[in-house]
């Protein structure tokens, strides 16, 4: 099967979008695809959700057949344009879909952020900054000050966008469920977060290993993990960058149900079937009681996050872990960050 | 494998890691790096945390298992756990 595509012209494929206008004239070409993908016709209500390898839009058979080169369903930009063009969908109602299923075609549900992409275009000040230290060391001192606020703002720009995408699918008025097997860290954890439901196999493991990169999560899975199962476990994910186990994510309510291996995707269909028996109005209602979307503690998080990412040992972090060929890199580095 | 008899652990550890990867795990010596003799990727060696949780009614955190690369520290882990 071949991988779905954006239709033409509609998003800068694998290009992170950028910030519109400017003070001179004709916009550069990436600002015109930008443009495009801002003026982008609105989306028929009747078309499904295209088909990703994270994505199942019940009662549609899963996706299979696709082997992307992304690690275990890395979220990079283009992941995030696909999760954007599905949540425009969402917002103009979902095509009277009455439940979001999430699953995996995949070893695992996703490992997080495509720290791959992260390290071979990282968000960097522009050319002429780069080169201040030439100017003596005010001016260099400056320099690195207003590379690193511009740094910021990219990557704000990018959190921004996650955010958006993760906060629709969190307050859909529809039922959505993660049928999760395997690996869901980071920034995967954090999309199943975004879920009414969690549906886990015996397989299921859940993790935020971002202090191993001396970051915090940075999608929006704190205020989330939070608003589930308190602070305690959120500072024990936190703090040890450990994984929780789908039978103990069960005992903590995190897991709304435990099944065996490879049936999470059968038990959530038949809970979408059921939760697609209530009233529309009713399931719309619930949800705005049950599930309130924690909005001061979210952008406090894409704060400490953008404040934490110009640190240097940030990038070494990371060329470490993108580097690691041992058995265990997505288990806690042996040696800690010294900084 | 006298030691292997011995030990209740460790000999239902190495059965665990038979079961997910195949009979080399039985020939091993609890000594013998187990990541690298059956060439274990960092998937699979989350899998048989996995395992080892469920079948000991233990949990363990992540980094107890660094550095634990063979069946006899393994067990040893357990067994602080149980």
């Amino acid at each position: 099967m071949a991988p779905p595509r954006a239709p033409p012209g509609r998003y800068p494929a694998g290009r992170p979008r950028r910030h519109l206008g400017g003070r001179s004239g004709r916009p550069p070409r990436s600002d015109r695809l930008t443009r495009q993908s801002i003026s982008r016709p609105p989306p028929d209500p009747r078309a499904p959700p295209r088909r990703h390898p994270l994505l199942a839009a019940h009662p549609r058979p899963r996706p299979r057949g696709r082997a992307p080169p992304r690690p275990l369903n890395g979220i990079g930009t283009t992941t995030l344009s696909e999760l954007e063009a599905l949540a425009d969908v969402v917002r103009a109602g979902a095509g009277g879909a009455r439940a979001l299923l999430w699953q995996s075609a995949r070893p695992g549900f996703c490992a997080g952020a495509d720290l791959r992409e992260a390290l071979r275009r990282p968000p960097r000040p522009p050319r002429p900054l780069r080169a201040a230290d030439r100017l003596g060391p005010l001016a260099a001192r400056a320099a690195r000050r207003l590379g690193r606020h511009l740094v910021r703002r990219q990557v704000r720009a990018f959190l921004d966008r996650i955010h958006a995408v993760y906060d629709t699918f969190d307050q859909a008025p529809l039922v959505t469920i993660a049928a999760v097997h395997g690996v869901a860290f980071g920034g995967g954890f954090e999309l199943a977060l975004t879920a009414d439901q969690i549906v886990a196999d015996r397989t299921a493991r859940f993790a935020f290993p971002e202090l191993r990169l001396g970051l915090v999560p940075g999608f929006g899975g704190v205020p989330r993990l939070q608003r589930e199962v308190g602070s305690a476990v959120v500072r024990d994910l936190l703090l040890s960058g450990r994984s929780l186990g789908a039978a103990r994510a069960h005992e903590l309510g995190l897991v709304a149900q435990l099944v065996p291996k490879g049936e999470a995707l059968p038990a959530a269909r038949r809970l979408a079937a059921q939760a697609a028996r209530f009233a529309r109005p009713a399931t719309a209602a619930a949800k705005q009681l049950a599930k309130p979307l924690p909005r001061a503690a979210l952008d406090a998080e894409k704060a400490a996050f953008c404040a934490l990412v110009t640190r240097p040992e940030v990038l070494d972090a990371l060329r470490r872990f993108v580097e690691d060929e041992g058995v265990r890199p997505y288990l806690p580095a042996e040696g800690a960050l010294h900084a | 494998m006298p030691d292997a008899a011995a030990d209740p652990t460790l000999d239902r550890l190495t059965a665990l890691a038979a079961a997910r990867f195949g009979d080399r795990a039985r020939t091993l010596a609890p000594d013998a790096d187990l990541f690298e003799a059956l060439g274990i990727d960092s998937l699979q060696a989350l899998d048989l945390l996995t395992d080892l949780e469920d079948a000991f009614g233990v949990e363990i955190p992540d980094y107890e298992l660094q550095g634990a690369n063979t069946l006899g520290a393994l067990a040893a882990v357990i067994k602080a756990r149980t």
